[in-house]
């Protein structure tokens, strides 16, 4: 299968006053195409500063970051910008919906600030395998916390990023709602062929995925 | 308080410096201005009299013409110090004529105190070296002066005149030249205009004049300064000069729109100070949340927020008020050096009121932090129970009933949509709020605007209104004669009584007969019945000298000269053509701070007319004078009536000689008849235009009408009449007069009464030469129009009719220039001579001799009235100013701009500011989504597209301040 992303040496250490943080120490990951991976590790592991380096919301003290043959850490602002719409997908613990626009407007968002128009039939059979057709036309305020985090996923799949990025998306939910969305998850990584990394404390929810990473420290280890 | 908590208080204060900074700032800002404001006012009204006293001088009152100090006026108790000038001789120009300014030494404390500066070079220090005054150096002829260059004084030791061949000339270096002061400063001809050292002074062992200037108390700083001069005088027999340019000027100072403006700079700086606090205090609130956490007090917490506060906000509010008061300090002291004078003033009221911006910004703060913590606490209990509601409903049920939504966000739409739905997602209150608030703005600033237009619609009308006028005008006993004749038919009964003295028939055996026939009958010809005299005998006024009668075989002729007194009712004529407004004068009037304009003109009032027709009475004289009191039963004139105005105002014969462009002459052409208009003629000075004011009894003389001839009678510039023009050391009536008499002085021409008495003959056949010339019309014009004057043509014409007169005449500078020409003949003819040969100095010459002055706005600010007034007194310029009128209007629309100018620049300023606050807000509340959009992928200036189409929506409802509002949250929005 082939690699959609690397990193090779990277690591981040956050400076609290005179006090050192490495929150990451150097490591080396590969991601292949359509694998679901998730990554463990209890609170203050690193594991979030990970998924914020790789989802290239963060830039490490050093290393490189590869994704789709890219390498993200050169790219200028608006090239960056350009490539999180078009690949990287990214699922939150608290869904992040714009509670001002419905779930249909809020999954082809993405799109839209790419200045294309969705293919309203794509749209109608993502909703329908992630089971949210009659959440169309709601707001985020008339939805379930499971069906908010549907839309969420749906939002991340549908410009068919390189990579989702899930950081802890079954959080907020209970175990029905949880089992739900990992559910999901799996489901569009296999239909879509979609690498999905998530980020979870929760080892039953981890175990859905294809590879599991442990962080201990800053550490990543199989 | 604990000392440890004190502690813990700095420590926090110190790990937060650039928090705290702010809030320092912001609170130092505040006192800043509110204080500058303050210190302002004061020192505008300090500006204003130093400025007077800049030219003035500072000093109270001045004892002069006295050799002996009076020790009342040293010891006064409301008089502090004084000084001396002492002035040893008096200035000659080179043609021997006083000019008036003194050479002498003033002590530096005379300096000072009379604000005496250079305005080049230096005071002297050598004994050959001098400076002087711009006016004395023109009154000796030195126009262009430059420091370095030598200069001749002139004088005679010992008097103020002498004969010519003691003059003493004595050349020195000028070393220094000063601000005008010797033709500006009450009684400023006691003080000399030309400074040398002491010792030069004493060396022209001469003193003739000493004069004292004593200041006044600073304690009685904003009396009744009228008050204390009266005062000081009824203590005493002497009568000093009191001065009343400084201590009569009162300044522009509105108390209500410095007061407005107080209340308009408080208002912005209350408001910015409680912003900050509240922005300081709100990111303070967790800490002090967590202090309660740990178990502080709600005293320990209450005492640490006070004390943390009065650490910030003393120190920068003292620190606002000292920066208030040292800017103003350096602002004032740079504008006093360069006028030579102090006038710094700050007192306690002003440092209490700057700290009171401080106290009120922190109670308002305290009452707005006490309305959010009840907010917030209502809102919480609010939210919970919304929660329990919806928790106790069935949830599927309740989201069933929800509104769905059809949506059309696409890729074009997809910015305006974002935006649209995010204001949407306010509440209404702020949204509706907001808008409301920028149309409030928008409101305020039409209605400030438009009262300011309105004021500047009123200065502006009235701007062009004349501020002063002035004409140069000869102390003189000047009389008007009209010269007449009245022709008889041979057995003199021809009806009219016309002897000035008896009533009784013409005796012919007391006079002279002219030689020529010829004459006569031209004369008669001109001169026809020129004159209706009254027949009532001896009941006219006037008087006339002895009748020359021009005999004939059957045609006598009775020549007379009548002359016309002035009394209650007329103005003693005081200008002519030949004396004007020096140079050196023109100079320093348009100098004057708020001088907009000046105008200059010529007029005459010392030339008699006359007319086919003539009527004494319908001028005004005769048998209504009589009947009002002005004549007596034996012919005398009554003065017991002062001048009776506004009569007494007005001259009796008048013209305004106007440079004769076609502008306005179009201007004059609505009183010129059609077919009389004709623009050459008048240029060339062959047409007048007359306005005839009815005369003091209120009839109208319509002797003079259109079409008639209207004679100019010659300057009386005769020989015998030299002399006894000249009205002072440095003047006579007429300019040429100096030269006429210089002239036969130097050739020996008889010209006084002695030189009659022994060369009879040749001096009556002068003035036999000379009356006949002069019985003469001098010029002669057209009256192409007689119009009996109104207020309206008065007021419509107020640049042109400058002066009053019941016949004035508008005239082209043509015929003043005709006049001089004519005069010149005579004058040539009277010393034999062909008129090419006539020297310059026994010329007549045309000059200005007029002034119409107009003001600007900073008029009102710079005492130009005052200034020019007495610039004007103190140059032999009568004035009048209608600048009070005027005034109003300067006044009303700096005002405004002021009060309301300060309302929009208030309201812009808040308007800028509310909009930073909704902008920095907004970032705040909505940092989730736009975290959000930039995860999306959405790039940066879209983002800010976003909120600046939010922000474009909320300015367009004050679009006066769109485009700064738009600028200061577009940059809030990039950051």
């Amino acid at each position: 299968m082939e690699a959609i992303l690397k990193v090779e040496g990277i690591s981040k250490t956050y400076i609290a006053g005179s006090v050192e943080v490495p929150a990451l120490k150097k490591c080396d990951l590969v991601f292949e195409k359509g694998e679901f991976v998730a990554i463990i590790g209890k609170s203050g592991s690193g594991k979030s500063t990970l998924l914020r380096i790789l989802g290239t919301m963060d830039k490490p003290d050093g290393g490189v970051v590869e994704i789709d043959g890219q390498n993200v850490l050169n790219m200028t602002d608006k090239e960056l910008s350009a490539f999180r719409r078009q690949k990287i997908g990214y699922v939150y613990q608290d869904y992040s919906l714009f509670p001002e626009f419905t779930a249909y407007e809020n999954i082809i968002m993405p799109l839209v600030l790419d200045k294309k128009d969705a293919d309203k039939a794509e749209v109608e059979e993502l909703m329908e395998k992630l089971g949210i057709t009659h959440c169309r036309d709601k707001f985020p305020s008339q939805m379930s916390g499971g069906e908010q985090q549907r839309v969420a996923i749906a939002r991340a799949i549908i410009t068919h990023p390189a990579v989702i990025f899930a950081d802890e998306p079954t959080g907020n939910l209970d175990a029905a709602g949880a089992e739900n969305v990992v559910e999901m998850l799996s489901l569009a990584s296999e239909s879509y062929n979609q690498t999905i990394i998530m980020v979870t404390h929760d080892l039953q929810m981890a175990e859905h995925a294809d590879r599991i990473l442990t962080i201990v420290d800053g550490n990543v280890t199989q | 308080m604990d000392k440890r908590l004190f502690e813990i208080i700095l420590v926090s204060i110190k790990r937060r410096w650039k928090d705290v900074a702010r809030t320092c700032v912001a609170a130092f800002l505040a006192v800043f201005f509110v204080t500058g404001i303050l210190i302002f006012e004061e020192n505008m009204f300090e500006w204003q009299v130093a400025s007077n006293k800049d030219r003035f001088g500072n000093w109270f009152i001045m004892e002069a013409n006295t050799r002996e100090q009076s020790q009342y006026f040293v010891n006064h108790s409301k008089l502090d110090g004084y000084a001396e000038a002492l002035s040893a001789v008096v200035l000659y120009d080179d043609k021997g004529r006083s000019t008036g300014s003194m050479v002498g030494y003033m002590s530096k404390e005379f300096l000072k105190m009379g604000c005496i500066n250079t305005t080049e070079g230096r005071f002297p220090k050598a004994d050959n070296e001098i400076a002087m005054d711009w006016n004395s150096l023109s009154n000796i002829g030195i126009t262009n002066p430059k420091v370095g260059q030598k200069v001749t004084i002139r004088y005679y030791e010992g008097s103020l005149s002498g004969d010519e061949k003691d003059c003493i000339e004595e050349e020195m270096v000028l070393v220094g030249i000063l601000e005008d002061y010797s033709n500006v400063w009450c009684r400023s001809r006691y003080i000399p205009g030309a400074l040398v050292t002491k010792a030069k002074y004493e060396s022209f062992n001469n003193n003739c004049m000493t004069a004292y200037i004593y200041e006044l108390d600073s304690e009685y700083r904003n009396s009744d300064y009228r008050a204390i001069y009266d005062e000081i005088l009824s203590g005493t027999e002497l009568k000093p000069a009191y001065n009343m340019y400084v201590y009569d000027f009162i300044p522009w100072n509105s108390e209500n729109v410095y007061s407005y403006m107080y209340v308009i700079v408080m208002v912005i700086g209350i408001a910015a100070l409680t912003y900050q606090l509240l922005v300081y205090n709100s990111s303070r609130s967790k800490a002090y949340e967590l202090m309660g956490k740990l178990g502080a007090s709600r005293s320990q917490i209450g005492i640490m927020a006070f004390v943390e506060n009065a650490l910030i906000l003393v120190p920068s509010g003292l620190l606002g008020i000292i920066g208030a008061a040292l800017t103003g300090w350096i602002v004032c002291t740079i504008i006093g050096l360069n006028m030579g004078v102090s006038f710094y003033y700050i007192n306690i009221e002003v440092l209490a009121k700057g700290l009171l911006a401080i106290f009120i910004a922190v109670l308002v703060e305290l009452i707005i932090s006490r309305v959010i913590t009840i907010k917030k606490a209502f809102a919480n209990t609010r939210n919970a129970k919304r929660i329990v509601a919806l928790e106790q409903r069935e949830y599927k049920a309740h989201l069933q009933n929800q509104k769905k939504v059809k949506s059309n966000l696409n890729g074009k739409n997809v910015i305006r949509t974002l935006s649209f739905r995010f204001t949407r997602a306010n509440k209404l209150a702020q949204n509706v709020g907001v808008r409301i608030f920028s149309l409030g703005i928008s409101v305020v600033i039409v209605m400030c605007a438009v009262r300011i237009y309105d004021t500047y619609v009123l200065y502006n009308k009235n701007k062009d209104n004349i501020d002063l006028t002035g004409t140069f005008e000869v102390e003189n006993d000047f009389t008007l004669n009209i010269p007449y004749y009245i022709s008889y038919k041979a057995d003199g009964s021809d009806g009219y009584d016309n002897r000035a003295h008896d009533s009784g028939k013409l005796d012919l055996s007391d006079y002279q007969v002219t030689p020529t026939v010829e004459e006569i009958n031209a004369l008669c010809n001109q001169f026809n019945r020129v004159l209706d005299v009254p027949d009532y005998g001896k009941y006219y006024v006037g008087s006339s000298t002895t009748p020359t009668i021009l005999g004939g075989n059957d045609k006598i002729m009775s020549r007379h000269y009548f002359s016309l007194f002035r009394g209650p009712f007329f103005k003693e004529p005081k200008t002519n053509i030949t004396r004007g407004i020096s140079d050196y004068v023109k100079k320093s009037i348009e100098s004057i701070n708020g001088v907009e304009s000046v105008t200059y003109g010529v007029y005459e009032s010392q030339r008699a007319w006359s007319w086919d027709g003539m009527s004494l009475e319908k001028m005004g004289y005769g048998r209504l004078a009589y009947e009002k009191g002005f004549v007596t039963d034996d012919g005398g004139v009554s003065n017991t009536q002062m001048s009776v105005q506004p009569y007494a105002s007005r001259d009796i014969f008048g013209t305004e000689y106007i440079t004769p462009t076609k502008e306005l002459y179009e201007r004059l052409c609505k009183y010129i008849d059609t077919d009389r208009q004709d623009y050459d003629a008048f240029a060339s000075g062959d047409q007048v235009i007359v306005f005839v004011e009815d005369n003091p009894y209120g009839v109208y003389d319509d002797t003079l009408t259109t079409g008639k001839t209207i004679n100019y009678a010659y300057y009386e510039m005769l020989p015998e009449r030299y002399n006894s023009h000249i009205v002072s050391d440095r003047q006579y009536i007429f300019e040429a007069d100096e030269g006429c008499l210089r002239h036969m002085v130097v050739h020996g021409i008889p010209y006084s009464k002695i030189d009659y008495e022994l060369y009879p003959e040749w001096y009556e056949e002068q003035i036999r030469l000379f009356r006949r010339a002069v019985m003469k019309p001098c010029v002669k014009t057209e009256a192409a129009a007689v119009v009996r004057i109104t207020d309206e043509i008065k007021k419509e014409l107020s640049d042109i009719l400058v002066n009053s007169a019941y016949y004035m005449a508008v005239a082209s500078t043509e015929l003043a220039d005709k006049a001089c020409r004519k005069q010149d003949e005579i004058t040539a003819e009277l010393f034999e001579m062909n008129i090419e040969e006539l020297p310059e100095e026994c010329r007549t010459k045309m000059v200005y001799n007029q002034i119409v002055v107009k003001y600007n706005l900073i008029s009102t600010i710079s005492a130009t009235d005052n200034i020019l007034s007495t610039y004007c007194e103190e140059n032999g310029i009568g004035y009048k100013s209608y600048a009070t009128t005027n005034e109003q209007y300067r006044t009303d629309f700096i005002n405004a701009v002021l009060q309301y100018g300060t309302t929009i620049i208030a309201v812009i300023v808040i308007n800028m500011l509310i909009c930073a606050i909704i902008a920095k807000n907004r970032i705040e509340t909505r940092r989730y989504k736009t975290e959000l959009l930039l995860r999306l992928g959405a790039e940066k200036r879209d983002v800010r597209k976003v909120f600046m189409i939010e922000a474009v929506r909320e300015a367009l409802w004050c679009v006066f301040t769109l485009p700064i509002v738009l600028a200061i949250q577009y940059r809030i929005y990039s950051v």
